[in-house]
């Protein structure tokens, strides 16, 4: 019988380095649609990311330009929701505190139109 | 006759049948391994054996014929009326795309891995939805089969970090043949043989006071099941453009170790390099970057060789973008530091680099300056010297009339939004590097804001539309003007200032593929898409080709992969909070076929391209004497 759980053993072996502490996550998601009232309630220049969350869910889509330093912060969300000419697009762009700065709507077709916009901070790091 | 059947019963005792499954599981694996010890065997596998694959570095053949200077043909704009540039293409043609789920793209790397393409798409930090599975993961590595690049199969997605997206981003992969990957033993030979391994960056600047950056290696022999096969460095506070010489498994890690002390400016990273000939078990050689970086240099005031690079840059050194070594053949390591500004280039002696260390401890993590010194065989500044940086350079070794000449492709980034005023058009340059000790730009023209004759206009009329930065001198440089922004001005010219986004220079080709090597420079240029040079004259480089994709073009499926509906890019805003979709494109890489696959910062996904007229006849050698191309244009 040793000899049996020796040889599971030696043939698991090579697997054992699947499990690591590092490994990737994912979360489930659903494509919950959003409306333009639940987008109305973000107020740029207050609004956080969190009460966003909890207003609209998971985002559909996120992304982060910043690649050389942290400073160079681009941060913008991106949700989906239909109306009568299609699906369309929501893009919430988020200031280095995390407070909604930008919110904008891409329609089916056609260029994106911006719904409302904080001032951009002044300085702005560039490399 | 008596029998010779041993009876069943006495085969299935446990120590026979234990030594029997033993012998089937474990002995192929040494015959195998045959009598090859520890070197690659080409034979199985069918990478190339130029850089980074191998040291078998082409030689370039210069020459100094006079073409025509051609004039790139406008770019289409969209009928919408908004000024939008539409996809526009002059000697090159879209083969394949995929929205690679709509995730911010870094780097396209493209491996031929047994008799298939597999395309590493290296993702900016964010979200996204795995088409495979309809989870939301984080951006990591996506991988595709683009053997028919006219149809690439999505395989699937590696995630990156789960914390804070600005933590996140995998941008960087390299990927290795564990048939090429030299083995210290026919044990690890075995281990390796048959299989394929990635290494990227896991993370990039969260700026956390406990860094949670990382490199990673992953077995990607099953495409669609990669595993984590493990951690190389932990701990880091910044990563970026690594580089891996398979042949020889040296791997030039962009990092930095925040308790270790060394100093930078701007990015805060210098290489840590290591031996990853057995990706299970790294085996670190030493810390290296530009002398003035090491633990205990001056972190202000002015700085002049030998104890920094020099006295027109910045105190301490600006952090390395990323390394291009040119393999052991070649013997030499191309450093770019300072990314967008403050730019040097930096020439070593890779032998030295490795093994110079005489007292490996110290030398290792804290270097005197002498060993810091020892493999610098040359380093040169950029032209506009603070506002110009080093984001790549790629070596180009050839002969001209039988006499070696050498040239170096750099690149700067750039960083800043539509044109920012005061910034200068970010470019790229070629620089005789023959001489190492004595560096010298060529292909200079006098007339352009960074003095190069690799350089794109902001206007769609193919004008640049900036002033003098005031200064004379290797500081002297063409700046973009106040009166440039805001965007919205009707009085400003339409062209790619006013696109959204980025519009400059940000990285070059790095594959050594002989067909293309020393003939053409390939560059992507974020809104003004990638852009072509016919450098066979390399005193006399000229323009020969672009492709500009268009934003959206492609329906951005809600979970993952396309269909009708909004694309792809994601919205980018502008100074003056006008909201757009603009190209980014990020980087350029090639394969071993000539394609060209482009990456999209902005989401967009993944073009993949080839060459065609003038274009194509300058890598065939069939235009002299009869290339009267001066400017066509493809509409699609």
């Amino acid at each position: 019988m040793k000899y049996a759980c020796i040889l599971i053993a030696l043939c698991f072996a090579p697997y054992a380095f699947a499990g690591t502490p590092d490994a990737p996550k994912s979360a489930a998601f659903t494509t919950n649609d959003v409306t333009m009232e639940m987008i109305a309630k973000i107020k740029v220049g207050d609004t956080t990311g969190s009460q966003i969350k909890e207003l609209l869910g998971t985002p559909w889509r996120t992304n982060n330009y910043g690649d050389c330093n942290v400073v160079d912060y681009q941060e913008t969300w991106e949700y989906l929701g239909h109306d009568a000419n299609g699906r369309f697009k929501i893009s919430i762009e988020f200031d280095e505190a995390g407070i909604a700065r930008i919110v904008a709507k891409t329609p089916a077709k056609g260029p994106v139109v911006v719904l409302a916009a904080a001032p951009k901070p002044v300085t702005q790091h560039q490399h | 006759m008596p029998s010779v059947r041993l009876p069943l019963a006495r085969l299935l005792q446990p120590k026979i049948l234990f030594a029997l499954l033993l012998l089937i599981t474990v002995a192929p694996a040494y015959v195998m391994a045959g009598d090859h010890d520890g070197d690659r065997d080409r034979d199985r596998d069918h990478s190339p054996d130029y850089p980074p694959y191998g040291s078998n570095v082409p030689t370039a053949h210069f020459d100094h014929k006079v073409r025509p200077q051609l004039t790139p043909p406008a770019v289409t704009l969209l009928t919408d009326g908004t000024g939008r540039v539409a996809q526009s293409s002059w000697n090159m043609e879209l083969v394949g795309y995929d929205t690679l789920d709509g995730r911010s793209t870094y780097q396209p790397l493209v491996v031929r891995q047994g008799d298939r393409y597999i395309a590493y798409m290296a993702h900016h930090a964010g979200t996204g939805i795995n088409r495979l599975n309809g989870l939301s993961e984080t951006n990591g590595t996506s991988l595709l089969d683009v053997t028919d690049p006219h149809h690439p199969v999505y395989l699937s997605h590696i995630p990156g970090f789960a914390g804070s997206i600005d933590a996140g981003g995998n941008q960087m992969a390299h990927v290795c043949s564990g048939d090429v990957l030299p083995s210290s033993s026919r044990a690890e030979a075995a281990r390796k043989r048959g299989h394929y391994y990635l290494l990227r960056s896991n993370g990039n600047s969260s700026g956390l006071a406990t860094p949670t950056e990382t490199q990673q290696i992953f077995d990607v022999t099953d495409t669609s099941h990669p595993v984590l096969l493990t951690t190389i460095v932990s701990l880091l506070s910044n990563t970026h453009k690594n580089w891996w010489e398979c042949d020889t498994g040296i791997a030039y890690l962009v990092a930095n170790d925040p308790t270790q002390h060394w100093v930078h400016s701007g990015s805060t990273q210098h290489l840590k390099i290591y031996n990853l000939h057995d990706p299970a078990n790294p085996e670190y050689i030493r810390d290296f970057g530009m002398v003035g970086q090491q633990p205990g240099s001056a972190t202000s005031g002015a700085c002049t060789p030998p104890a920094c690079e020099g006295p027109a840059t910045v105190t301490p050194p600006s952090g390395i973008h990323g390394p291009i070594s040119a393999g052991s053949e070649k013997n030499r390591i191309y450093m770019a530091y300072g990314v967008g500004g403050s730019g040097v280039v930096q020439i070593l002696d890779r032998r030295a680099v490795l093994n110079n260390c005489n007292s490996p401890a110290a030398c290792a993590v804290s270097p005197s300056q002498a060993d810091m010194l020892a493999p610098q065989k040359g380093w040169f500044t950029l032209p506009g010297l603070t506002l110009q940086g080093g984001h790549s350079s790629f070596p180009i070794f050839g002969e001209e009339n039988g006499r070696t000449r050498n040239v170096l492709v750099v690149t700067s980034e750039e960083g800043g939004n539509e044109c920012t005023a005061g910034s200068a058009p970010h470019a790229v340059w070629l620089y005789d590097i023959t001489d190492e000790a004595n560096p010298r730009q060529i292909s200079v023209d006098a007339s352009d804001p960074a003095l190069t004759r690799l350089d794109v206009p902001d206007g769609f009329d193919g004008t640049f539309h900036v002033v003098s930065n005031g200064l004379a001198g290797a500081a002297y440089s063409g700046v973009y003007p106040a009166s440039l922004t805001p965007q919205d001005n009707a009085s400003n010219p339409n062209g790619f200032c006013n696109q959204g986004g980025r519009f400059g220079a940000h990285a070059v080709t790095e594959l050594f593929y002989p067909p293309y090597y020393g003939k053409l420079a390939i560059a992507s240029w974020f809104a003004g898409g990638v852009r072509v040079w016919d450098i066979r004259n390399p005193d006399a480089a000229r323009a020969i080709g672009y492709f500009v994709p268009t934003p959206n073009d492609t329906g951005c499926g809600p979970t993952g992969g396309p269909s009708a509906g909004p694309g792809c890019t994601f919205a980018n805003t502008g100074r003056d909070n006008h909201a757009v979709h603009a190209i980014q494109t990020n980087n350029p890489e090639l394969d071993d076929r000539g394609y060209i696959y482009l990456a999209d910062r902005a989401g967009t996904g993944m073009h993949i391209l080839k060459l065609t007229g003038a274009a194509k006849r300058a890598v065939e050698g069939d235009d002299d004497d009869r290339d009267h191309d001066h400017g066509h244009h493809d509409r699609h």
